[in-house]
């Protein structure tokens, strides 16, 4: 079919190439129905929700019951000379927000400005008796009584207050794209971002925890500058990448609820996330050496840096603390990458690609000793940083046969290598090796199925270099062990007519780490989903969709030195996720939708000596949204929805653990989340 | 540091290719300036007919006879994007209108007795009968810039993606290029990530606030997995800056690769951990005393409720898990 099409067209093709003159001047365009105009839609209503719930609202805001104003907007402005500009606001009356404005000459220049809120709601159940969440400070109240354990902190549950740990981002965007002269593009864009709120935090004086509540106050400036260039054989790109960190507190202080377990051991001191700066030079060509022959190149040249003042070792002043190496780190980090790609048609039924890359982090962090204090509350050996460097060298090449117009196989291999400063391992490497059969009957189906293997091994494991404990001398880290790995990938996609398809997507990755007797042993991912669409009638099409997966994993461990792992554990974890919706276009002044997801999750833990063993971990989703739009009249469009979600879930980490559950953990007391959450809207929008 | 084994591979494998392309260089070279649908050139068997190809009449007049509003093929959106603006010399309707992308239309514009089909014209999307391609020569003919340096050979262009498989190019609003629908027009080819992205541990996709390109680059890239950043962790650090570093001291795994903890699109357990602690930390760690002790159900509230498995378990000290600058954080408790 495609080869009687080709030849079809043929003369056509030719014709472009043969005759490029084409004589246009009777080519009106009078149908053409350019936009040159400009349109206004607001989108202005009601929504409720119907309960709280931190889990329903986690990144959409709705996460209070009661009422909020649904304000949204679009406005477009074009003319035949090619100004435009797009307007649009969504959701302005709740907390993701987002408003953006971009426009500019078509084909000169383009300018934007978008901003943006998104916020995280993390927990609405904490519960905590520190005072001053979300600052430096934390205090506990007067009267409270410390104890030994969190049992006998007397003044506990009446001192319980609520706390909703959450963030929220608010990103500016601002940029630009210019083409001042044909074949070149020099772009400028500007993200500053804001990031505040509260989160959960363990802090400990020796074995005596709390969860308290971190400050989150972050500012986060971005910038890009490029030039480019595009034409004929060649696109290059020259850009400047810039990120700048900062975190408006440097740390956090809290009261010690418990009796302090020397002198002076009455506060802590946290460290927060210190203030960096990454600078980046990339530079990215593309060169068509000939006509079926592309090579690509990335070079990019970065440095990370953070030189923060430094915390003294402690804020117990009791304890005798020798003078820091050095006040701040002057921490550096010299980052290189570069990569080359061959892509190459060596015949019409057989192309090539080549690719070789280089990654390389080099800590140049000055090492020092340090007379480090621990948990603010005893000295402790001291201890010299280790500033960790890679570098990692990939090589790969595959290659594409056609054999026929509906089968192609492919076939590649790869050889990837780490180089490591510091770690158990000094070089890693893996090779792997796949293959590949595409198999399609263009009108109706298409089949694909791909198999690879690859092996990593390594130089000898060595003592762990920062062993103080020391590791157990059999245990493997699994970034670093030696594994045999075999993945599986089969695709299937089923069009038998113009009204229905189908489409099966498998795939499988089992890991075995060959030599490990302690750490991780095997792996094991797999998943499978199908989905389907039906054109059921002119006006109503549904789709549907499931899928299961299925990781899970088996690991050793061994107490104490012990020359054989005397426990293993193990974690299988299952999901499945389903879902169906339809469309149904009534007339140009009704349409109808309706979508529902249903996903569930199990998470087994399992030690396999243990007399007690875990429940499951498990979550539930219902979620079903319905809506309506009605044209009453030209212009005017009303549109009702209603959502409802319901989420259950088991968590045996956080469930019945309250602040005294545990007696040297002051939790916050977080419980699963279970909701069942309604939200109805009504709106209008007219278009000016 | 040790090059030598990659190198060689690739110096093989690009002398092999290399030696070959000189071989091939005798293929007429497509014009560097021509127009897009000059680009397009399928290489079709000699035997095929000969017979002219014309343009239409009237031109986009001429195809809008028929695809209107209430036709098959209603193609009247495309004057509300951008390729429809004359006073852009780079757009279709700058130069030769539908037929800048479709090619001559003379015999599929004209009339065929009842019952019979229209001469073919050239088509995009999945279900064309022309090779993808040649469809993406077209597309590529004008959009062969920046974003595309590495389409050729990556895993969209490698594998006969067409770009009408993504892009509508025909509608007001092209869905892939929406945060809220995007993630629809990828899940329609990676259906398992729409699956991950129900999961209990997300980013936002599910909930319209992120896509799937704002960490992928789907034009191509020269970094694992299409990401848009040169590795992995920079494209984390885009909006993860404060676990950048580098700290004073490290936590090596995380330094080196963020998946080795997190699964991105999502996971069961909190924070998108591939698995929950403590025997996520206990797959590396087996230092005498407590990090190798097994820890049961025994642990639990009803038993002896223990520190190492309940609430934040084996950050409820352990809290700096990304790296601590704190000249005291040597254990990342501080």
């Amino acid at each position: 079919m495609a080869l009687l099409l080709a030849t079809a067209l043929l003369p056509a093709l030719r014709a472009e190439a043969e005759d490029p003159e084409v004589d246009t001047s009777k080519w009106p365009c009078k149908f053409c129905e350019f936009e040159a105009s400009s349109s206004f839609t607001p989108n202005l209503g009601v929504g409720y929700v119907s309960d709280d719930s931190a889990k329903f609202g986690e990144y959409t805001g709705l996460d209070e019951s009661g009422a909020y104003v649904v304000a949204d907007a679009d406005a477009r402005y074009r003319n035949p000379e090619g100004f435009w500009l797009d307007l649009a606001a969504l959701d302005l009356g709740i907390d993701s927000r987002y408003f953006g404005v971009e426009g500019g000459k078509q084909g000169r220049y383009a300018l934007h400005l978008r901003y943006k809120e998104l916020p995280h709601n993390l927990s609405d159940s904490a519960t905590s008796p520190f005072l001053g969440a979300g600052t430096s400070s934390l205090t506990l109240p007067s009267g409270w009584v410390p104890g030994a354990t969190t049992s006998t902190m007397s003044a506990l549950n009446s001192s319980l207050q609520s706390i909703d740990l959450h963030t929220e981002r608010r990103l500016l965007d601002v940029g630009g794209a210019f083409m001042p002269v044909s074949h070149w593009t020099f772009g400028v864009n500007l993200r500053h971002e804001e990031r505040d709120g509260m989160r959960a935090m363990g802090g400990t004086f020796v074995f005596n925890d709390s969860q308290l509540v971190s400050p989150v106050n972050y500012t986060t400036d971005q910038i890009d500058l490029s030039a480019a260039y595009a034409a004929g054989r060649l696109q290059a790109r020259v850009a400047y990448y810039g990120s700048i960190f900062k975190n408006d507190d440097a740390a956090f202080t809290w009261a010690n609820p418990y009796i302090p377990l020397g002198a002076g051991g009455n506060l802590g001191q946290m460290s927060l996330a210190p203030g960096n700066q990454f600078h980046q030079l990339v530079l990215s060509a593309g060169y068509r050496l000939a006509p079926h022959t592309q090579m690509t190149a990335d070079v990019a040249l970065g440095q990370m840096s953070q030189d923060d003042a430094f915390l003294p070792y402690t804020v117990n002043g009791s304890l005798p603390v020798q003078p820091l190496p050095r006040n701040s780190l002057d921490g550096r980090v010299e980052t290189l990458t570069g990569k080359v790609k061959l892509t190459t048609q060596l015949a019409d039924e057989f192309r090539v690609n080549a690719t070789l890359s280089y990654d390389d982090r080099n800590n140049q962090t000055p090492q020092a000793v340090y007379d480090w204090i621990t948990t603010d509350t005893g000295t402790a050996a001291p201890r010299t940083n280790l500033p960790y460097s890679f570098t990692r060298s990939v090589a790969s090449i595959d290659g594409a046969l056609t054999l026929s117009p509906g089968l192609r196989l492919y076939a590649g291999c790869s050889y990837d290598e780490y180089q490591r400063d510091l770690q158990a391992v000094e070089r890693t490497n893996e090779g792997a090796c796949w293959g590949k059969a595409n198999l399609s009957a263009k009108d109706l189906a298409s089949f694909s199925f791909t198999y690879t293997y690859s092996q990593r091994t390594g130089s000898a494991y060595q003592p762990d270099p920062d062993g103080t404990p020391a590791q157990n001398p059999l245990m493997r880290l699994y970034n670093l062990a030696d594994r045999d790995r075999n993945e599986l990938k089969l695709r299937v996609d089923v069009t038998p007519g113009e009204r229905f398809n189908f489409g099966f997507d498998m795939r499988g990755t089992w890991d075995d780490y060959f030599t490990s007797t302690v750490g991780l042993l095997d792996g094991t991912s797999w998943s499978a989903a199908a989905d389907c669409g039906w054109q059921v009638a002119e006006k109503l099409s549904a789709s549907c969709y499931l899928s299961h997966e299925l990781v899970k994993s088996h690991q050793a461990n061994a107490e104490l030195l012990a020359p054989s792992p005397l426990w293993f554990g193990s974690n299988h974890d299952e999901t499945d996720s389903a879902g169906a919706g339809f469309k149904y276009v009534a007339s140009d002044r009704f349409d109808l939708g309706f979508d529902y997801t249903w996903s569930r999750s199990t998470g087994e833990v399992a030690i396999k000596s243990a007399t007690v063993g875990f429940p499951d971990l498990t979550t539930r989703l219902n979620s079903a949204r319905l809506y309506a739009n009605f044209v009453p009249r030209k212009k005017l469009t009303l549109r009702l929805s209603y959502w409802y979600e319901s989420y259950r879930s088991d968590d045996w980490a956080l469930d019945d653990v309250l602040p005294a559950t545990i007696d040297n953990v002051l939790s916050l007391g977080q419980q699963s989340p279970d909701y069942d959450v309604n939200v109805i809207a009504l709106s209008g929008r007219y278009e000016f | 540091m040790e090059l030598k084994r990659p190198v060689i591979l690739f110096l093989a494998a690009a002398a092999l290719a290399g030696g070959l392309v000189v071989g091939r260089t005798q293929t007429p070279e497509p014009a560097a300036e021509a127009p897009p649908a000059a680009e397009a050139k399928p290489e079709v068997p000699a035997e095929a007919p000969r017979e002219a190809p014309t343009f239409t009449k009237k031109g986009a007049d001429t195809c809008l006879k028929c695809h209107d509003e209430s036709s098959k093929f209603p193609v009247l959106a495309i004057f509300k994007t951008k390729h429809a603006q004359p006073a852009d010399p780079r757009t279709p309707f700058a130069s030769l209108q539908c037929e800048t992308c479709h090619g001559p239309g003379g015999h599929h514009a004209e009339e065929v007795p009842e019952g019979q089909k229209q001469a073919p014209i050239r088509t995009f999307g999945t279900k064309s009968q022309v090779p993808a391609e040649q469809q993406n020569q077209v597309c590529l003919g004008c959009h062969q810039d920046q974003a595309r340096i590495s389409w050729k050979g990556s895993p969209h262009g490698g594998n006969d993606v067409p770009c009408a498989a993504c892009h509508k190019v025909h509608a007001e609003h092209d869905a892939v290029l929406t945060v809220a629908t995007q993630p629809d027009v990828c899940y329609a080819c990676h259906k398992v990530q729409r699956a991950e992205f129900d999961k209990p541990s997300v980013h936002p996709v599910r909930f319209a606030q992120m896509e799937c390109s704002s960490c992928h680059e789907v034009h191509g890239s020269m970094t694992e997995h299409l990401l848009a950043k040169p590795t992995l962790n920079e494209t984390c650090y885009t909006c993860h800056a404060e676990k950048r570093g580098p700290f004073l001291w490290e936590h090596a795994p995380v330094a080196e690769n963020c998946t080795n903890c997190h699964a991105p699109h999502g996971s069961i357990h909190p924070t998108l951990l591939v698995k929950r602690a403590p025997l996520l930390c206990q797959s590396c760690h087996s230092q005498a005393g407590h990090p190798s002790v097994a820890r049961t159900g025994a642990g639990l509230p009803g038993g002896n409720p223990s520190a190492f498995l309940l609430a934040g378990s084996c950050t409820n000290c352990h809290s700096q898990v990304h790296g601590s600058n704190d000249p005291s954080g040597v254990k990342l408790m501080r």
